[in-house]
Formats: C-alpha cells, sequence, structure tokens
C-alpha cells in the first residue's frame, strides 16, 4: 500500500511534465496551473490505484482528462449570452456563442516569445498536439502514449506521423509569411 | 517498398519504433529515394526546433501543489478543532479554578468545581449546537444550490455582466435587496443573478467567474454579525460573512486565499 508520502516523492518531480502537456492543451497558464493542481489531487486520492512503474503515463491521463474536462466547461460557459452583448449585436449573428479557443491575435500577445514552431504547434488540432507533446517534449514510447490517450498503438503511429507532416506544413507557411513580411 | 508506405513510417523509424525487419526496409528507402530523405531530414529538424518550446512549471506551482497536498493529508480531527472548543474552554476554566483552589483545597470544594465545570460545558455545548445545527443546515443547502448550479447548463436567470440589470431584476422578486458589484476589474467577471432556497427562506444569488471558476454568493437579510469564517465543504471553499444586516456566503472551488478576498471587495 503506498503510502502519501510516496506519492509526493514520485509525482512532484514530473510537474514540468505535467504542466507542459496541461498548457498545449488548454493554452492558458493560468488555467494550466490550476488544470495540474487539480490533477495532482485527484492523482493522490486514486493513488491506491496506481499499479507501480513508471508513474509519468499514469499521471498524464489524469492532467489530460482534467484538461479536457476544462475546455468542455470553458466552451459551455462561453455559451452564456448576455443581455449587452445580445443587445448590442443584434443586427448580426446575436446568438453566437463566443468561441472557446483563443483568437489567433489572443495567442500571438500572449506568446512571450512567439516562436514560430509555437504559433505552429499551437495551430494543430488537439489530438495531434497531444501526441506531439507526449513524443516530442516527453519522450514517452509509442505505448506510453497509448494509454495517456487511450488509442491503439498503431494509432499512434499513424497520428504521430500525421500531426508531424501537418506541424512542418503550417511552420512552413509561416515562415514563408514571416519571409514575405520581412522584405 | 512504396514511398508512400515509407513514408507512414519514418516518423516510427526516427522514433526507434519499427520492429526490426520493416525498420531496415523503411531506413533502406529513404537511403536511396531522395525526396524521403528530404522527408526524413525535414522530420529531425522539426524534432530540433520543437526541443526549446517546452513548457517548464512555474516554481510557485509546485509550492501550491505541495501546500494543496498537506491539507489533503491532514488528519480530519484538525480541521474539526473549533467545534470542540467550548467543552475544551469550560475544562479550561476549571483546571484553572481547580490549580487555585488546588493543594490546600477539600474534597468538597474539588467536586463543586467539577460540578460547575460540566454545568457550564454542557450549556455552552448545547448553545453551541443549537448554532451549528443551523449553520450545518445552511452550508448543506450552499453546497446543494452550487452543485446545482454547475450541473446545469443556464447557471443564471438574468445574465448580464452589468450591476445595474442584475440589481433590479432582484425587486420585486424579493423582500429585500441584495448588493450587486462589478467586480471585473478585480478579476471577479458578474455573470448574472437567480433566486435560490438556502435554510428554509428565498435568497438573492450572484454568480461570478474568475478565471474558470465559479462562485455563487448567496445573501438575504439577518441580525447575526458574524466576522469571516472559510470552511469546506466536499472540496470547495465557502467564506460566510454578514454586513449592514445582511448575511452572505460565497462557494467555489477557487483557492481559498482568493476567497477569502472577496469579502471586502462586495
Amino acid at each position: 500500500m503506498p503510502s502519501p508520502r510516496d506519492f509526493d516523492a514520485e509525482a512532484l518531480p514530473h510537474i514540468d511534465a505535467a504542466y507542459n502537456l496541461a498548457f498545449w492543451l488548454v493554452r492558458n497558464e493560468a488555467d494550466a496551473q490550476d488544470v495540474v493542481q487539480d490533477a495532482y489531487l485527484r492523482a493522490f486520492k486514486a493513488y491506491g490505484q496506481f499499479r507501480g512503474g513508471d508513474i509519468r503515463p499514469w499521471l498524464l491521463a489524469i492532467v489530460r482528462n482534467v484538461a479536457y474536462r476544462w475546455l468542455s466547461v470553458r466552451k459551455r460557459n462561453a455559451n452564456v449570452v448576455s443581455i449587452e452583448h445580445a443587445l448590442a449585436d443584434r443586427s448580426g449573428s446575436a446568438f453566437e456563442p463566443e468561441s472557446a479557443e483563443p483568437s489567433a491575435e489572443e495567442l500571438l500577445i500572449s506568446n512571450a516569445e512567439c516562436s514560430l514552431v509555437r504559433r505552429a504547434l499551437a495551430g494543430l488540432a488537439p489530438a495531434f498536439r497531444e501526441v506531439i507533446v507526449l513524443r516530442e517534449f516527453e519522450g514517452l514510447s509509442y505505448q506510453d502514449i497509448a494509454s495517456v490517450t487511450g488509442v491503439p498503438g498503431g494509432t499512434v503511429m499513424s497520428r504521430l506521423s500525421r500531426a508531424r507532416t501537418q506541424l512542418k506544413d503550417l511552420l512552413t507557411g509561416l515562415m514563408q509569411k514571416e519571409n514575405k513580411n520581412a522584405l | 517498398m512504396r514511398c508512400d508506405q515509407a513514408r507512414e513510417r519514418i516518423s516510427a523509424l526516427l522514433d526507434g519504433e519499427l520492429p526490426g525487419r520493416q525498420r531496415e526496409d523503411v531506413a533502406e528507402h529513404a537511403e536511396t529515394c531522395p525526396a524521403c530523405a528530404r522527408y526524413r531530414d525535414e522530420l529531425k529538424e522539426l524534432s530540433a526546433r520543437l526541443a526549446g518550446a517546452r513548457e517548464r512549471a512555474p516554481q510557485r506551482l509546485a509550492q501550491r501543489i505541495q501546500a494543496s497536498l498537506a491539507v489533503e493529508q491532514s488528519p480530519p480531527e484538525e480541521i474539526a478543532t473549533s467545534r470542540a472548543a467550548p467543552s475544551s474552554l469550560s475544562a479550561k476554566i476549571g483546571a484553572m479554578i481547580a490549580a487555585i483552589t488546588g493543594g490546600w483545597a477539600s474534597a468538597l470544594r474539588q467536586i463543586t468545581v467539577a460540578l460547575v465545570a460540566c454545568v457550564v460545558s454542557v450549556s455552552a455545548t448545547w448553545w453551541y449546537m443549537q448554532g451549528v445545527d443551523t449553520q450545518r443546515e445552511i452550508t448543506r443547502d450552499v453546497l446543494a444550490a452550487h452543485v446545482r448550479s454547475l450541473l446545469q447548463d443556464n447557471i443564471v436567470q438574468v445574465a448580464s455582466d452589468s450591476s445595474h440589470n442584475v440589481k433590479p431584476w432582484f425587486a420585486g422578486r424579493l423582500e429585500f435587496t441584495p448588493v450587486v458589484k462589478d467586480l471585473s476589474a478585480e478579476g471577479y467577471q458578474l455573470v448574472g443573478g437567480r433566486l435560490d432556497y438556502i435554510g428554509g427562506r428565498r435568497v438573492a444569488a450572484l454568480v461570478y467567474k474568475k478565471r474558470l471558476h465559479q462562485i455563487n454568493v448567496f445573501i438575504w437579510p439577518s441580525n447575526n454579525e458574524v466576522a469571516l469564517k472559510l470552511d469546506t465543504a466536499e472540496g470547495y471553499n465557502v467564506a460566510s460573512w454578514s454586513r449592514g444586516g445582511m448575511a452572505f456566503r460565497a462557494i467555489s472551488d477557487l483557492n481559498a486565499g482568493e476567497l477569502r478576498e472577496l469579502p471586502s471587495l462586495l
């Protein structure tokens, strides 16, 4: 039976990995911190179910679940239409819910370094983004990625291949645009 | 091997995730086909570029998590000590009197002191428990109302981020006027208001949002002046206070430190 102290010692060293995954899923520093804190509390309570071995896949699966739930809450809250908004743009599409994803401009401002590769990564669909994050940043094996994301190992291979191709193309596009602006 | 078959596997080849036979085939193809070789090199370059984009957790986060884990690990008795206060207080008084009168005191005197201590303790506990019961009932209602609001899509009956729209909405629906403030400058965004039912009466419920945290603030008239108190109920933080003849309860999954500042703003 693992003790609480074991949990601290085992899980806390992976806080960068947890935060990195959370950040790239919710794409906002404050939310990512809340997601990680929430995930650690849940992991602590469920620690009895951890079967031993490398804790990372188990921990990251919890982080991923919490992050996706937050994304859905964010989307749901964006559906509340206030009187002001409804009156202000009654001429237009009044009841168009606000987008849950930050706009391209917001991302530009929020990313201090604004590096092209970060922008390209932000442009990927979450299912692609997460496999890139787990493989490129965390160096997880395909088997571990499969257990974090809950898809078969074969799917991890093809998804990662497609994600890389798409990321490469996005990056090339951004670089060309940047060059054009520089001229 | 065809190019399209090789392409699908080059990414796995670089990751060292291809089984022996396939690894040789794909590697060989990438050596002989210039287009696939370029694709392989581009993927390698991509990995190198990505290396600098990893996020690192802010230092505070580890401390925050350690603190919350410490709270989680502390035995429940520590949190409940305040409830035992009256009896331990009277026991202390008893002990004090006993100490003063001790030494030369007769057995009779000691029994009298013990009896007085008992009566004080029992009546204080009874008086205290009356209050605790009502408080418990209110906390249970507040928790239920909060959780219910989280389960629903429409958490408010009047949706507005302006206090000028929310406050008048309560007129005619309640026999009192709740305080409605626009706290967007302080980071609390007003979502709207609704009616709710706490402790056997209609109350005003205001919904604020801080980041992704939803906060329900319940307000009703009360003559009991109580100082700001923070509790937890089922993992939610609950702040209770009173001001100007009104009782307030704020409940949220927002951390206790931030929730504590809300009473001073409202």
